[in-house]
């Protein structure tokens, strides 16, 4: 996969877990889950901003394109 | 209205429509099977499509008219078949799906199809019917009405109609994707 989501390095290194995240940003914690290991098609404009809020960071944080 | 009472609304007109729809199938498949065995009502039919039944016909003409009349039937039955089945899918709650959008457009089709098949067969009708007679008299018929028209126009939008349902139906799977 050439776009790596790197939310679960970012909640490591913030000490937070996934449900709280979910629960701070507004959406479920089965949809965190997939949006960490990566299993969707695309991340709403709007979601990255609340992620970015809560754990105070940028989208390049989370997000990581890799040459396959 | 709620939105809950509205949905409740046409959970309850669509069970009626189902129930509706496979009534007036069982009440058309009898018609055409009586239509089919009663020479009567066969002329009766026929002059109501602007073909003339004269005089005498014999059993091969009768079977020949009867065959002819078989696809129309077909349509209306298959375009039953989808509507009862999106009425009971209505019934369910099931308001957005891919099979309902090909579903409106299998309809759509029968609707635009009916008006052909008919035009054709009323013509084809006309021949058999007036097949032997003395020369001069033998006739072909093509009859198209207005509603015959509005129905193939109907078909058109409903074939539109099924295709945007299913279109609309992707992007919402797309869109459940994204979060």
């Amino acid at each position: 996969m050439a776009i790596v989501v790197n939310l679960d390095v970012v909640l490591a290194r913030r000490k937070m877990r996934s449900k709280e995240l979910a629960e701070r940003i507004g959406i479920t914690e089965a949809n965190v889950s997939l949006l960490k290991s990566g299993k969707v098609k695309g991340v709403r404009f709007d979601t990255l901003e609340r992620i970015c809020e809560v754990l105070d960071c940028q989208p390049g944080d989370i997000l990581e394109w890799r040459r396959d | 209205m709620t939105p809950l009472a509205q949905s409740e609304r046409i959970r309850r007109i669509a069970a009626t429509m189902s129930v509706a729809t496979i009534v007036v199938a069982v009440l058309l498949a009898g018609a055409g099977v009586y239509v089919a065995v009663d020479l009567s009502a066969l002329s009766t039919a026929l002059r109501s499509a602007g073909v003339e039944l004269a005089g005498t016909t014999g059993a091969v003409a009768h079977a020949l008219i009867v065959a002819l009349g078989l696809p129309a039937m077909g349509l209306i039955l298959w375009s039953l078949w989808n509507a009862f089945w999106l009425f009971r899918a209505y019934q369910s709650g099931d308001v957005v799906s891919v099979e309902i959008g090909r579903r409106i457009r299998a309809m759509g089709i029968a609707l635009l199809a009916f008006p052909v098949v008919t035009t054709l067969t009323g013509m084809l009708s006309s021949i058999v019917v007036s097949w032997g007679a003395a020369e001069g008299s033998g006739r072909i018929v093509v009859s198209v009405s207005s509603e015959s028209v509005i129905m193939a126009i109907t078909g058109a939008m409903l074939i539109l109609v099924g295709w945007s349902m299913v279109e609309a139906t992707r992007i919402a799977e797309e869109n459940r994707q994204f979060v």
